[in-house]
C-alpha cells in the first residue's frame, strides 16, 4: 500500500534511567512539508531527533520512512535511507577545507575501499571524480561558493552552521531534521537559512525544524507540533497552535510579554 | 617559487622517490653497520606509516602491532623452511593473513567494544606472541633458522626495504589527500557527525586498521628474510610499545614524521642498549621500557598530535595567526550540544 506520509513517528518514547525525555510522541509528516517542532528548554526536542537518527535507542514506538520501519537501524543506515540532520551545536570538520567537508559528506553515502583509493584503482578513481564534481556543483549553488578552499574551522559561526546544512543536503535526503539552525546567526544569515528551508520543501522533501525563534517558525512552518516535558501537547497549523489553550499555558503565555518586548529574537533564551 | 617547490615535495610520487633515494644514497656511502641500521629503520618506518594512519585517523592506539609484524615474519619463515616456498610467497601470504586477523579483530573490537580496542589489540599482541612460542610450526622458543634471503645482498635489502616504505608512503599519501581521506579526517573529528552523513565510522576505522596490519606484516616478512632467523623474543609487547612511540614521536598523519620517529627512537634504542649494557646489564630491558613508557606519557600530554606534527602545527598557527581558537571549540566536546549526543553514545 502506498502511503502519503513520508515520515511517521508512532508512540516514540525515550527514557534515560528514570527520566522520560520523550514520552509516547506520535505525528506524521508529508513530502513537501515543513513541520515546526517547538517547546521550552528540556522539552525533549533534541532527544526526539536523536531517537529518529538512532543516536539514542527507542524505549518504545516505531519510526517509518515512506511506510517502512527504520527503528532498530543504525545511524548511518538511517542516514543513507534518507534522513539527514544537523546538530544543535554544529559539528563541522574544522581541520579540512569547506570543499573537503562536502567531499566527506558525498563519499559517506558510498564509501570506496580505502585500499582501492590508495592504489588508485579505476573504480575508486571514478567514485572520487564524481564526488569532486558533485562537491563543486553543490558549492557553486551555495552561499559558501567563494569559501571552498578555506579551512572550515576558520569560517565565522554562521557559515559553519550553513556548511553543516549544505553537508546534510549532500545526502540528498528525503527528510531533513534541523536542530536550532538559526541560533547564533545574524538576521541576514537567518534569512538565508529560511530561504533554504523553503527551497528544500519546494523540492518535495520534508523538513523538521526545531527552533526557539518563534516568529521564524510561524513564518516558515506548514504545521507545528508542541512538546512539553517530553509529551506532545498540541499539533496543528501555526494559527491553530497559537490559539491552543495548552500551548498558551505551557509555552506561549509564559513568555508572550517577553516576546513582544524583544521582537524577533524574543523566544530564544 | 618556494611554494612551487613545496607543492612538488608534497606530490606522493615525489615523496616516495625521495623516501627511496635518500636512504639508498646514504647506504652507498656508509659502512655495513649503518647499512644494517638503515634497513632496520626502514622496516620500522613501514610499520609506523600504517600505525600513523590508524592512530592519526581512527584516533585509536594499537598496542599489538608486533603481532602483525610477527605474522608476516613467521609466514615467510614457515613457508620457506617448512614448505620450501619462495620468501615472496610467504610475504604475500603473511600480508593476507594479517589482513584477515585485523579484520576479525576489528569486527570483534570495533563493533562490540569500541572503547576497548586498545585492550583488544594488546590482548591480540600477547596471544600472537604466545602462539609464536607454543605452536609446533613456529619452532617454539628456539624459533626458525635458515630462512632464505630474497637472493639479495645488504644493499639489495636496503633497497627492497625502502622501496616498500616508498610504496607505503605513496599509498597513504594518496589516500589521505583524496576525498576519501577527507572522510578519514571526518571520522577522526566527529564520529557522530560522520555517521549522520551516512558513513559507518566502524567500517572506516576497521579498514584503516587492516591497512596498518598489512604494512606491519610486510615489514615483518622482509625482516625474517633479512635476518635469516626469528624467535618469539622479537615480537613482544616491548616492540609494540617501541612502534607506538615511533609513531607518536614522529607525529601522527605524516610520512616524514614516520621516518624521523622510527630513526629517532631506533637511535635512542641503540644508545640505551649501549648505556644499559655498561651501566646495569641485568635490567637494561626494564630500563628501556620504563623510559619509553615515561616518554609516551609526556608526549601524549604535551603533544597529543605527536612531536613533528605538533611542532609543525604550532609554527603554522604562528604564521596564520589566530584561527586556532574557534577551531578547537568546535572540535572539543565540552559544549552542551555535544554532551547530549555523547551521553547518547555511551548508553
Ligand atoms: N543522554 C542523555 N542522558 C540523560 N538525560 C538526557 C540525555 N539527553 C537528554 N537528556 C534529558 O532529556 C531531557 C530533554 O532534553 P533535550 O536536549 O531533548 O531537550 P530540548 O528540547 O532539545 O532542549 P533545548 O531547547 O534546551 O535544546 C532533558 O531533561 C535532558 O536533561
Ligand atoms: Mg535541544
Amino acid at each position: 500500500m502506498q502511503t502519503e506520509w513520508l515520515l511517521e513517528v508512532e508512540g516514540v518514547t525515550v527514557a534515560f534511567g528514570g527520566i522520560v525525555a520523550v514520552d509516547d510522541v506520535s505525528f506524521r509528516v508529508r513530502a513537501g512539508e515543513v513541520l515546526g517542532v517547538i517547546g521550552p528548554n528540556g522539552a525533549g526536542k533534541t532527544t526526539l531527533f536523536n531517537a529518529l537518527t538512532a543516536l539514542v535507542p527507542l524505549s518504545h514506538g516505531d519510526v517509518k520512512l515512506s511506510g517502512a520501519s527504520v527503528s532498530g537501524w543504525t545511524t548511518h543506515r538511517i542516514a543513507r535511507a534518507g534522513i539527514a540532520r544537523t546538530l544543535q551545536t554544529p559539528e563541522i570538520f574544522p581541520q579540512i577545507t569547506v570543499r573537503e567537508n562536502m567531499l566527506a559528506a558525498i563519499l559517506s553515502r558510498q564509501t570506496p575501499w580505502l585500499i582501492a583509493v590508495g592504489l588508485g584503482l579505476p573504480s575508486a578513481r571514478r567514485c572520487e571524480a564524481r564526488a569532486g564534481e558533485e562537491a563543486d556543483r553543490l558549492l557553486r549553488d551555495s552561499l559558501l561558493r567563494d569559501e571552498g578552499g578555506r579551512l572550515a574551522g576558520d569560517l565565522p559561526f554562521g557559515h559553519q552552521r550553513l556548511l553543516e546544512i549544505y553537508r546534510a543536503l549532500a545526502l540528498d535526503p528525503r527528510v531533513l531534521l534541523l536542530d536550532e539552525p538559526l541560533s547564533g546567526l545574524t538576521r541576514e544569515e537567518a534569512g538565508v537559512v529560511l530561504g533554504l528551508i523553503r527551497q528544500i520543501r519546494g523540492a518535495g522533501r520534508a523538513v523538521l525544524l526545531v527552533e526557539h525563534d518563534l516568529p521564524s517558525v510561524l513564518a516558515v512552518a506548514d504545521r507545528i507540533v508542541v512538546l512539553a516535558e517530553g509529551r506532545l501537547i498540541a499539533e496543528g497549523t501555526p494559527a491553530e497552535v497559537q490559539r491552543d489553550e495548552n500551548v498558551r499555558r505551557v509555552y506561549l503565555g509564559r513568555e508572550a510579554g517577553q516576546e513582544r518586548a524583544a521582537g524577533q529574537g524574543g523566544m530564544a533564551q | 617559487m618556494s611554494r612551487q617547490l613545496l607543492g612538488t615535495a608534497r606530490n606522493p610520487a615525489v615523496q616516495a622517490l625521495l623516501v627511496l633515494a635518500i636512504p639508498l644514497a646514504l647506504g652507498l656511502v656508509v659502512g655495513p653497520y649503518w647499512v644494517s641500521e638503515l634497513t632496520l629503520v626502514g622496516m620500522y618506518t613501514l610499520v609506523v606509516i600504517g600505525l600513523n594512519l590508524f592512530m592519526g585517523y581512527a584516533g585509536q592506539v594499537s598496542l599489538g602491532q608486533a603481532g602483525f609484524f610477527g605474522i608476516g615474519a613467521y609466514a615467510v619463515g614457515i613457508a620457506s623452511t617448512h614448505f620450501g616456498l619462495a620468501p615472496w610467497i610467504g610475504l604475500v601470504l603473511g600480508m593476507v593473513l594479517a589482513a584477515a586477523a585485523a579484520w576479525l579483530l576489528g569486527v570483534l573490537a570495533l563493533h562490540l567494544m569500541q572503547h576497548y580496542l586498545a585492550l583488544a589489540t594488546l590482548a591480540f599482541g600477547i596471544i600472537a606472541d604466545v602462539a609464536f612460542q607454543q605452536l609446533p610450526l613456529t619452532g617454539g622458543n628456539s624459533g626458525l633458522y635458515g630462512i632464505p634471503a630474497f637472493t639479495l645482498n645488504a644493499i639489495g635489502f636496503l633497497a627492497l626495504t625502502w622501496g616498500a616504505v616508498a610504496l607505503g608512503s605513496w599509498f597513504t599519501n594518496r589516500l589521505v589527500r583524496s576525498g576519501t581521506g577527507s572522510l578519514l579526517e571526518a571520522v577522526r573529528s566527529s564520529e557522530v557527525a560522520t555517521a549522520l552523513m551516512g558513513a559507518d565510522p566502524a567500517t572506516v576505522k576497521r579498514q584503516a586498521f587492516i591497512v596498518s596490519a598489512v604494512l606491519a606484516a610486510a615489514a615483518g616478512g622482509i625482516y625474517a628474510s633479512w635476518e635469516g632467523y626469528i624467535d618469539p623474543t622479537v615480537f613482544t609487547f616491548a616492540l609494540s610499545i617501541n612502534l607506538v612511540l615511533m609513531a607518536v614521536v614522529g607525529g601522527l598523519r605524516s610520512v616524514v614524521g614516520a621516518v624521523l620517529g622510527a630513526a629517532g627512537v631506533e637511535a635512542i634504542n641503540q644508545i640505551l642498549k649501549f648505556a644499559g649494557a655498561s651501566l646495569a646489564p641485568a635490567t637494561s630491558g626494564a630500563l628501556q621500557l620504563t623510559i619509553y613508557g615515561l616518554a609516551l606519557v609526556v608526549i601524549m600530554i604535551y603533544w597529543p598530535e605527536g612531536l613533528v606534527t605538533g611542532l609543525g602545527a604550532r609554527s603554522r598557527a604562528r604564521r596564520t595567526a589566530g584561527p586556532q581558537l574557534p577551531l578547537q571549540s568546535v572540535d572539543g566536546h565540552e559544549r552542551d550540544g555535544g554532551q547530549v549526543v555523547d551521553g547518547a553514545q555511551r548508553s
